[in-house]
């Protein structure tokens, strides 16, 4: 509870910094994610959904606030469900010259808090034994880091594609079979484990014309 | 010869939309109504949907739009899944100004709601949501104050994972036509 306290706090002095800037500074995204290499897993690939909103603080730095909800196969023998909400930092690598170039390509960083939810799906060999699907949650922190570029289509509107590689701490969920059963465990050790992101953005910065 | 008709009509619009004056969509509304087929791609079964959008133009180029689905039925083929509504939202781009005819492309992501039937397991009907992709690919045209035609071509990527006993592949292309109304979008 102190750690999301922290967070916030951190995040108090970016929010009221952004309400004295300068007009054109805070933008609106739909987004669409997918969730690449889950546990080293090349098959098992995901589908995500959410949005965020971009409020930038000086000429090369932006910030992103974001929520996605994603979901993906774990193997063949069940499916997991992840609920990210996070910010990042962004860091123009050219002068974005106010968007009036095409491309604007820059770095991300950032940190996020993952809710995850593993269950298992019902087999039918074994469904005797297996009829109610087990499930298990989760919290756990996380960093992301990566590259991407906003094409701007005007000014004010840009489609961005950023691909970002995110770092979660924690406990892992995992699926183990046992005889005549599965079920999920909880992974004894805290470790590291991640995947890759990528996400197509379509913003627009709220301006009054 | 479908190609030289296809190109006759777009032709035919255009010098309709320049014989008719200018309009003005900044900080308009558009909405509509209408009965939606789809095609699934990976079984090539269809369903019945009732779909309804609406645009808010911040200029003559960008709008955000907002577009729901509900369920009706399945045509042919995906028994397994007994409905499937969305909700979706995101922005659209137009490429011209100030002309009746709007073509558009856009993206809106989305939620899936499905309801599948199960064998295995306890529980015989399962609920999921399901996140989806969608893009886009349509115009508009409008014939006055009140109306406007459109045809809108939308691909959705999705999976459904737990709605039935396997991973089903929700890739579709929903097809939309017909009128809209237009609150705040203007004949000049």
């Amino acid at each position: 509870m102190k750690r999301y306290l922290v967070f916030i706090l951190l995040a108090l002095p970016f929010i009221g910094k952004s309400q004295v800037g300068k007009p054109g500074r805070i933008s609106l995204g739909a987004r669409s994610t997918m969730s690449l290499f889950n546990h080293g897993n090349v098959k098992d690939f995901g589908y995500g959904m959410g949005g965020h909103f971009r409020i930038q603080l000086a000429k090369r730095v932006n910030t992103e606030w974001f929520a996605d909800y994603l979901t993906n196969n774990s193997g063949s023998l069940g499916y997991r469900q992840d609920g990210h909400i996070g910010w990042s930092v962004m860091y123009y690598l050219v002068d974005p010259d106010d968007f009036q170039k095409k491309f604007t390509p820059y770095m991300v960083a950032g940190h996020c808090f993952d809710y995850s939810r593993l269950t298992v799906r019902p087999d039918g060999s074994i469904y005797t034994l297996n009829a109610v699907p087990q499930t298990a949650t989760r919290w756990t922190s996380a960093v992301q880091t990566g590259l991407g570029t906003h094409y701007n289509i005007t000014p004010k509107f840009d489609i961005s594609l950023a691909a970002q590689y995110m770092f979660h701490f924690g406990k892992d969920l995992e699926i183990e079979e046992e005889p005549y059963r599965q079920i999920v465990v909880e992974e004894a050790h805290k470790g590291i484990e991640g995947h890759l992101l990528i996400s197509l953005s379509a913003n627009i910065k709220l301006v009054k014309e | 010869m479908k190609k030289l008709l296809i190109f006759s009509a777009l032709c035919l619009f255009v010098v309709i939309a320049d014989a008719q004056g200018t309009f003005t969509k900044r900080h308009g509304f558009r909405a509509m109504g209408t009965l939606t087929p789809g095609v699934f791609t990976s079984n090539a079964s269809t369903a019945l949907y009732f779909s309804g959008n609406w645009d808010y133009y911040f200029n003559e180029h960008i709008s955000m739009t907002g577009e729901g689905h509900v369920f009706l039925s399945n045509l042919t083929g995906n028994s397994n899944i007994t409905s499937y509504h969305s909700v979706l939202w995101g922005m659209n781009y137009h490429f011209l100004e100030n002309t009746q005819l709007d073509p558009f492309i856009g993206m809106q992501p989305g939620f899936g709601f499905v309801n599948g039937l199960r064998i295995f397991g306890n529980t015989p009907n399962a609920f999921e949501t399901v996140p989806l992709i969608t893009f886009s690919a349509g115009t508009n045209f409008y014939v006055g104050s009140i109306f406007h035609f459109f045809v809108n071509v939308r691909y959705l990527q999705g999976q459904s994972l737990s709605a039935t006993d396997y991973k089903l592949s929700l890739s579709e292309f929903r097809f939309m036509g017909g009128l809209g109304w237009n609150l705040g979008v203007k004949n000049k």
